[in-house]
């Protein structure tokens, strides 16, 4: 499985110019934003999701699942790697985005760092939902429905955020940052898991029954 | 001699209709066996079938190797259009191959990248069709595999470095557990290497024999209309009318120049094979 | 060891290479106990497939010519006078098989080839 591994971070290393960029625009633009509800830090974990899914694109562009079927206990580490892979990117970006939250909540003062988080961690844990969904339908499809797919979802939710605060009249972001305390957040993380593992082994079903 | 692959009642039936066997087939261990037939035929579903790309729906595929468990490590493989995502480097390919292979010799990689000029740094998709077969090549072999299961491997290959990869698998084939089998349109790679030759037709095997015995024992009658009308049935495999001459495919040619006089037998060649058993009509 | 293969020839292949080998072990060019390369060397060197050349030299085996050591590989028998006579006659045989097959083309009777047989010996052996 390293070899795998080895072999998609080789394959980010690509996009890496563009993920720096990336975070030092969000970064610049934090910093002259003046309400910490709309801080772009959380963008990153995002962000790692589209990198990660343009690795299944290049796959398939050169037919590479094919090929990795044919190698050594390829079928089986497949599917393994990409999810270990994603989970190790989601982690290093979100470690990256506490350290610019921290950084702009210094510059600026009046950003509570502790909000920043708590949007943080709603995009992460938002990540890792789209993820579960999203995988099983790339391995299964491919990149191009994938994409669908990822349309599909994040239209879906965030046309049913707008659609609850209409009727509740409440802000729901503000909703959000008072779920993800406590008892919450421990819930939060229990159907994270429980998603990705359920999400791993129907990717791994797919892929082992998978003809290329 | 024994057989490191043996196929057993093969079928694997697709949803739009093509169906490749039922195929029995036995690959001895030893030598270098060429798979040829039109494209479509059936090559690259048979050389799927066997590594496990797609699964058959019929039949079993035995590949007697000595690490059971994960036989794949000594086969080395050459698929037609399928490989490393081309922003990879063979730098890369290197360093992710060294976890992926027990038995991947990077020293024996780079040997083969310079033997070919391929620079280790520079990204796949910047090299030459040719280029990426040899990048191809040189990663098959860069395991000590004991088997090759080649598709198409010379296939945009010029005909200089089409020699160089043949001079590649002889040296392969100098150790006498080694096998090879590859799949081509290019007859004339095989007609110089190949031990045996399996000939697929609308996904069945019509012919599977040793290479000489072909090309010793086949031959081409080439008659006019007259002529044609006195060989007997038994004698015509297959036939095909042309403006000037009719061509006959005929075996024991040496029995048959003498049982028609004056006849004249060409040798044949892989290419006439296939496109006299393509084109051509049988008698029946 | 000289081996000049045609691939235009219509003796086959391996026919050629046991030819090839006989001659020069009649004309000397290979001596007793002279080593033969190994069946898969010779392939790669020539580029000619391994079973073509298992063929020739397990006739050439088969018919005296050489030896194969275990594990030590081919070389050139010690020579039999007689089976290079053997080997003779039978040229000739085949020679006398393609005059009978001409002249029964042409009608040309047996007495006829004969008589120019023995005028041709005769001169030729003066």
């Amino acid at each position: 499985m390293k070899g795998l591994i080895k072999k998609d971070i080789f394959m980010l290393k690509n996009n890496t110019r563009y993920f720096l960029i990336f975070t030092l625009f969000y970064f610049l633009v934090s910093l002259n934003q003046t309400e910490p509800g709309s801080s772009t830090t959380f963008i990153l974990p995002f962000l790692t999701i589209v990198m990660m899914i343009s690795t299944f694109s290049y796959d398939e562009f050169n037919n590479w699942f094919s090929y990795a079927a044919a190698l050594p206990n390829g079928r089986k580490n497949v599917v393994k790697s990409k999810y270990a892979i994603t989970g190790i990117t989601t982690v290093l970006s979100t470690l990256l985005s506490i350290f610019l939250a921290f950084i702009i909540s210094n510059i600026k003062g009046n950003f509570s760092y502790s909000e920043m988080l708590s949007y943080l961690i709603g995009s992460v844990f938002a990540c890792i939902f789209m993820t579960s969904i999203i995988y099983p339908f790339l391995f299964k499809y491919g990149s191009e429905k994938g994409r669908l797919v990822i349309f599909a979802i994040s239209s879906m939710t965030v046309g049913a955020i707008v659609l609850l605060s209409k009727i509740s009249n409440i802000k729901i972001p503000s909703r959000i940052v008072s779920i993800l305390t406590g008892y919450g957040l421990l819930l939060l993380i229990i159907a994270s898991v429980l998603m990705i593992t359920i999400s791993y082994f129907i990717s791994k079903k797919i892929f082992t029954k998978k003809e290329f | 001699m024994n057989n490191i692959i043996e196929i057993k009642n093969l079928v694997k039936q697709y949803e739009d209709g093509f169906k490749l066997g039922p195929i029995d087939l036995e690959i001895p261990r030893g030598i270098i066996v060429g798979l040829i037939g039109e494209n479509g035929a059936g090559k690259t579903t048979l050389i799927k079938s066997i590594l496990n790309i797609i699964t058959p729906t019929e039949g079993t595929i035995e590949m007697s190797i000595d690490d059971q468990e994960s036989p794949l490590e000594e086969v080395g493989i050459v698929l037609d259009n399928a490989f490393f995502p081309e922003i990879l480097t063979p730098k890369d390919i290197d360093e992710s191959m060294k976890d992926i292979f027990k038995n991947w010799d990077s020293e024996l990689f780079y040997k083969y990248l310079r033997n070919f000029k391929i620079e280790g740094g520079k990204q796949i998709r910047t090299f030459s069709k040719g280029m990426r077969k040899k990048l191809e090549i040189a990663t098959s072999l860069a395991h000590h595999p004991k088997l090759l299961i080649l598709d198409e491997p010379t296939s945009g290959l010029d005909p200089v470095v089409r020699d160089e990869v043949l001079d590649i698998f002889l040296e392969f084939m100098q150790d006498e557990e080694h096998t090879i089998l590859l799949s081509t349109h290019i007859t004339s790679d095989l007609e110089h290497i190949a031990d045996r030759i399996v000939f697929i037709k609308d996904g069945k095997v019509t012919l599977e024999k040793d290479k000489d015995e072909i090309l010793d024992n086949y031959g081409i009658l080439k008659c006019d209309e007259e002529f044609f009308k006195k060989i007997e049935k038994e004698d015509i495999l297959f036939y095909k009318k042309e403006k000037y001459e009719i061509k006959v495919l005929v075996e024991n040619k040496n029995k048959i120049s003498k049982k028609y006089k004056n006849s004249i037998i060409d040798k044949i060649t892989l290419e006439d094979l296939m496109i006299l058993t393509i084109k051509g009509d049988e008698i029946r | 060891m000289n081996l000049i293969i045609s691939n235009n020839s219509n003796v086959p292949i391996y026919e050629q290479i046991k030819n090839a080998i006989i001659n020069q072990i009649i004309s000397d060019e290979l001596k007793e106990d002279d080593p033969l390369p190994s069946i898969r060397n010779l392939a790669q060197d020539i580029k000619i497939s391994i079973m073509t050349i298992k063929k020739a030299y397990d006739e050439l085996e088969e018919e005296g010519y050489i030896v194969t050591r275990q594990g030590k590989g081919s070389f050139v028998a010690s020579k039999n006078t007689e089976l290079v006579r053997e080997k003779a006659r039978k040229d000739i045989e085949e020679h006398i098989l393609e005059i009978i097959d001409i002249s029964a083309k042409f009608n040309i009777e047996k007495e006829d080839i004969l008589d120019s047989f023995e005028f041709l010996y005769r001169s030729d052996r003066k």
